[in-house]
């Protein structure tokens, strides 16, 4: 799935780690997420949404045809 | 968190006991194989060594914040969460084949020994169908 999670962290200008321990989860969550490698289940998503002061659909883009 | 870890440090306590106990029990019980004896006293001091480790972790992180934030995310992270539950998956398929594909072959050269592997093969089956049947009720 992809998501602008690196693009609103860096605007806040947070390192992963500080990402990572404010949303509560490891540094390799947060890279995985922005990789695109992980999709986050939506608590975590909803975490992080609200840290940026987003909705999660602006930071999480669903696309049709997704698995 | 820390209650967890508290809970966790006892549990390692115990283990590092039953440890201790199989490594004299391996030196002292009479009429033991070398095989059987080294077999307990190697399973003992496995069980005391990583026993010993894991709980100076759980013991470091409890004096020390930062440490126990770490260590807590370890076990809350999803991520990790569901590394460990795909490797366990995968684990006990693939156990499952070889313990299959051994019990025929043992039956063939020693049928109690595939009988028990067999044995042991539907145990674990009983106890997976146990596991999903009572978790699907709950989610």
């Amino acid at each position: 799935m992809k998501n602008r999670v690196e693009e609103y962290r860096k605007l806040f200008n947070e390192k992963q780690e500080d990402l990572a321990n404010i949303v509560g989860v490891s540094r390799q969550t947060i890279i995985s997420i922005e990789k695109g490698k992980y999709n986050p289940s939506i608590l975590l998503a909803f975490k992080i949404s609200k840290h940026f002061n987003k909705t999660i659909e602006e930071v999480f883009v669903y696309e049709e045809g997704e698995e | 968190m820390e209650k967890k870890l508290k809970n966790k440090c006892i549990i390692a306590s115990i283990l590092i006991v039953i440890g201790v106990i199989c490594i004299y029990l391996s030196l002292n019980i009479v009429g033991l194989s070398e095989l059987q004896s080294n077999f307990i006293n190697g399973f003992g001091t496995g069980l005391t060594v990583v026993s010993i480790v894991v709980l100076v972790k759980f013991i470091m992180a409890l004096s020390n914040p930062e440490k126990l934030k770490k260590v807590g995310i370890e076990f809350t992270d999803e991520r990790l969460k569901q590394i460990r539950i795909k490797s366990m998956a995968i684990a006990f398929r693939i156990s499952l084949i070889l313990e299959a594909f051994f019990s025929i072959l043992l039956v063939i050269f020693d049928y109690k020994l595939g009988m028990y592997l067999g044995l042991l093969i539907t145990y674990q089956i009983i106890v997976f169908a146990v596991a999903n049947i009572v978790i699907s009720k709950k989610i």
